[in-house]
């Protein structure tokens, strides 16, 4: 071969190698303008007028997963969809992009960057939907009621202080995602919870507290009795390290939050400062004493839980649910977690801890949205409305008759093999049962009833009325529910609705004096800070923005 | 004409180069367009060139934050502590490593201290956190001089010395590879000479080896200054909470948190842009000052 030959084709092939490289930068989404990929590329429209209904409805969904797989292909994710297909008409052909759970949300800022969306997302941040929604990315929700019978009486339900729908919307009352809704049983509630190694309090007859000074004697005696325990542990504590202030603070009847106290809108570290600070002694005394676990806001949950299972902690104050439940089946550790009611607080008073009761109301304030650049908007709307349907809430709860439930006189119950099953969740996941927590068939959020999850997972030791005694865990906290423990904060959502505008101007006001307010007041209870500097810290906070502009903005709202 | 004929000598060369020039192209210059959203009220919906136009808006409401001066201290400290003690260390190891004469020896230490580098820092800062805690073997330590147990997660002091610390465990050795790399070009006929007229280990050190890696050293010097604010963010942010952010809360996690997660892009990308140009400035002056008293610059 000769010398130029060779030039030559080595000439060609660098070429050919430069612009591979190139191509391969450009590809991916290549300028669909904004549409969801899916949408209306092989199927034509449906007009707002009503016209031709595709044979095909073709789509996207980006959305989390929960476990370790992704619901797809399961028995219930499969009946989902022969449900969908016959409620519609149409044949679906859905493009699941999914996520695990951690994924998502750390992705979720950059999803909103790209304004590239899918047909179908989920935003789990109302604030983000109204925020998109105003800017016209995605679509309102108001105006297509008359699509929605099923998702209707959940936005429309009123527990005596407006609708719930206004949990979600703008001030002129329009809405952009369907909600996290369910259809409850009972009051759900009770969260956090105040949790205790019965084992231990019933060994040394140590009794459960009924208000914060007993519990604090209650840490003292457990001290005495382990010097190398700190016997009040935090739950929450690789998630939000001002988790335990914020359990005692609605306890106490207030926020570091802007709230609602059931009169009128306060920013808690300022208007409230006298209740604030007295709940920071508290834990300060708890912490001097070396009565509060030290690492509290530090710690990661691995942490936590080995603390817990060496006799370690002995009592929290912002457990979540499972907490009892899962340390009590450990056979290396053999030990007693229990559930008690909330203790009286500072003032001796019932705390603030319960959610409003009723059926048919938002778990959550989000859920999935649909992108406005999507095709055949009204059949997804419909789509989304009928996963709030009855026929749906049973398939998300209970799964299929015969397979995972059968129903006897009326009562519903999971089948033996899955109830007496060592991991009768892990068993609801094979089926996609939504009930499992990990495996859910479906777009999320899909409507769940709650008494299942009492169900699945037992009894758990209680203690209440001078008496300890199992009982499921929700009923527990429903049967204990009073009116003056129900929380005022929880409302407020649905008293005010709040434009991206003032959103805005809510935010870059109040976050500044928030974030300083979370490092502070763990300093404070830590001695790092003394109290006798607190009318200075206040000034501090005062001078990191303007919190009356917001606390009047909200009032102004309220009347 | 001179220079025509150059690059018609060496063009296969630089058709070579060519690849790596698109990548940078595609990669690093085409998404440069975005800043201007720094400058307008940014709608993902109507895209970069639609939205509206505010200036420098987002420039003053950072700079008005009474958190700003706070961010950009803490960014500016932990950059020179990192100057400071980070990076001569690895010019040390090396220069040690370099008087090394059993080569199994030299390598073993080299393994050690290139194995952290390839850890995840999520793994790097868990492992810490272990240390660091109440059972942790710090505290062990501690107990030994009867010192009572400490949460050093807790205590905004000492956050830089945990960052600063964990930096040079994981960073150390493969630090050391181009010094070690810029070593192996020294003469060592010059090392021979020295050894005639006498020279000891150290005045080799001082007067071949030192001098043989100034234009590596001078080099990394100057881009270690440009990187000067761009502190590892993702370790930051996996070992800070809001008790230390005094000290820990740098303009990286800053953005991270009131730019990006709470959805204010035109916001984080101001605030992005303004750390961008005073590390772009601190380059060209740092540069500038070593072309005028050294033989090195980057250009």
């Amino acid at each position: 071969m000769g010398r130029k030959k060779m030039r030559t084709r080595l000439s060609v092939l660098a070429f050919v190698l430069a612009a591979l490289v190139a191509l391969t930068g450009c590809t991916g989404n290549s300028g669909t303008g904004g549409k969801g990929s899916g949408g209306g590329e092989t199927t034509p429209p449906v007009s707002e007028e009503g016209g031709t209904e595709p044979e095909v409805l073709s789509f996207t969904v980006y959305q989390p997963y929960f476990g370790a797989e992704t619901a797809r292909g399961t028995r219930v994710d499969q009946v989902w969809q022969e449900m969908m297909e016959e409620y519609l008409g149409v044949k679906l052909d859905i493009t699941w992009e999914e996520l695990p759970w951690g994924d998502f949300n750390e992705k979720r800022p950059i999803y909103l960057a790209s304004g590239e969306f899918a047909d179908i997302f989920l935003l789990n941040n109302v604030d983000e939907a109204i925020k998109a929604g105003e800017r016209g990315a995605l679509v309102d929700l108001s105006t297509k009621l008359d699509l929605m019978p099923y998702s209707r009486k959940f936005l429309e339900s009123d527990l005596g202080y407006g609708p719930e729908v206004n949990k979600i919307s703008t001030p002129e009352g329009k809405f952009y995602t369907f909600p996290n809704a369910g259809d409850w049983a009972y009051q759900p509630g009770g969260l956090p919870q105040y949790v205790y190694r019965f084992d231990i309090f019933q060994k040394h007859n140590i009794p459960i507290p009924g208000n914060l000074e007993e519990y604090y004697n209650a840490a003292k005696r457990l001290k005495e009795l382990y010097p190398d325990a700190y016997p009040v542990g935090s739950g929450f504590a690789g998630s939000d390290p001002n988790s335990i202030q914020k359990s005692l603070f609605e306890l106490n009847r207030t926020s570091a939050d802007i709230f609602f106290n059931g009169d009128k809108f306060l920013f808690g570290p300022i208007d409230d400062s006298a209740g604030i600070k007295r709940v920071l002694e508290y834990l300060n005394k708890l912490y001097e004493e070396k009565l509060l676990d030290p690492e509290f806001f530090t710690q990661t949950n691995e942490q936590q839980i080995e603390k817990s299972l060496t006799g370690k902690i002995f009592m929290m104050p912002n457990s979540f649910t499972g907490w009892a439940g899962n340390h009590n089946k450990s056979t290396e550790y053999p030990q007693t977690w229990g559930v008690a009611r909330h203790p009286l607080n500072l003032d001796g008073k019932v705390g603030w801890y319960q959610t409003p009761a009723g059926k048919e109301v938002f778990r959550g304030n989000t859920g999935p949205v649909i992108s406005a650049s999507a095709a055949n908007q009204d059949l997804l709307i419909k789509l989304m409305d009928y996963q709030y349907s009855p026929e749906m809430i049973n398939l998300f709860t209970w799964g299929i008759e015969g397979e995972t439930y059968v129903e006897t006189n009326g009562e519903k119950n999971f089948l033996d093999e899955i109830l007496l099953a060592d991991d009768p969740y892990g068993e609801l996941a094979k089926f996609g049962v939504n009930t499992s927590g990990s495996v859910r068939s479906g777009i999320q959020w899909g409507a769940q009833a709650l008494e299942t999850s009492d169900k699945i997972a037992g009894k758990i030791p209680v203690y209440a009325d001078g008496k300890y005694y199992e009982e499921y865990n929700y009923l527990f906290h429903s049967l204990g529910s009073t009116p003056e423990a129900t929380s005022p904060i929880l409302m407020g959502p649905s008293l005010v609705s709040l434009s991206a505008e003032e959103l805005e101007l809510r935010d870059s006001n109040l976050v500044p004096i928030k974030t300083h307010f979370d490092g502070e007041s763990i300093r404070f209870i830590t001695g790092q800070r003394k109290f006798d500097t607190w009318d200075k810290f206040i000034e501090e906070l005062k001078g990191m923005g303007n919190y009356e502009a917001v606390t009047t903005m909200y009032n102004e709202k309220l009347k | 004409m001179q220079m025509m004929r150059v690059f018609l000598k060496q063009k296969y060369l630089y058709l070579m180069v060519l690849p790596g020039l698109i990548l940078v192209f595609i990669f690093k210059y085409l998404p440069m367009y975005g800043v201007i959203i720094a400058f307008k009220d940014y709608n993902v919906f109507a895209g970069v060139f639609e939205s509206k136009w505010v200036g420098l808006r987002w420039f003053r409401l950072f700079l008005d934050n009474p958190m700003a001066l706070r961010v950009f201290k803490n960014t500016l400290l932990l950059g020179l502590y990192n100057l400071v003690f980070a990076f001569p260390l690895p010019i040390i190891l090396a220069l040690l490593l370099n008087e090394l004469k059993i080569e199994w020896i030299k390598r073993t230490i080299q393994s050690i201290t290139y194995l952290p580098y390839f850890i995840s820092v999520i793994i790097i800062v868990g492992m810490l956190k272990e240390l660091a805690s109440l059972n942790g073997l710090f505290n062990q330590v501690l107990s030994l001089f009867n010192i009572e147990a400490m949460n050093f997660f807790g205590r905004p002091e000492f956050f830089r010395t945990l960052f600063i610390g964990s930096g040079i465990w994981q960073n150390l050795g493969w630090g050391t590879i181009l010094y070690l790399a810029a070593l192996t070009n020294i003469d060592p006929a010059l090392y021979e000479a020295a050894h005639m007229d006498g020279a000891g280990r150290f005045r080799k050190i001082v007067h071949i080896t030192l001098p043989g890696m100034a234009g590596t050293i001078v080099i990394l010097l100057i881009l270690a200054i440009g990187n000067m604010l761009e502190a590892d963010f993702q370790r930051v942010l996996l070992m800070y909470n809001p008790v230390i952010y005094s000290t820990a809360d740098i303009v990286g996690t800053y953005v991270y948190r009131e730019g990006l997660e709470s959805a204010r892009f035109s916001y984080a990308t101001a605030v992005g842009l303004m750390v961008s140009v005073i590390s772009f400035v601190l380059l060209l002056a740092v540069n500038q000052i070593s072309r005028r008293y050294s033989e090195n610059s980057l250009w």
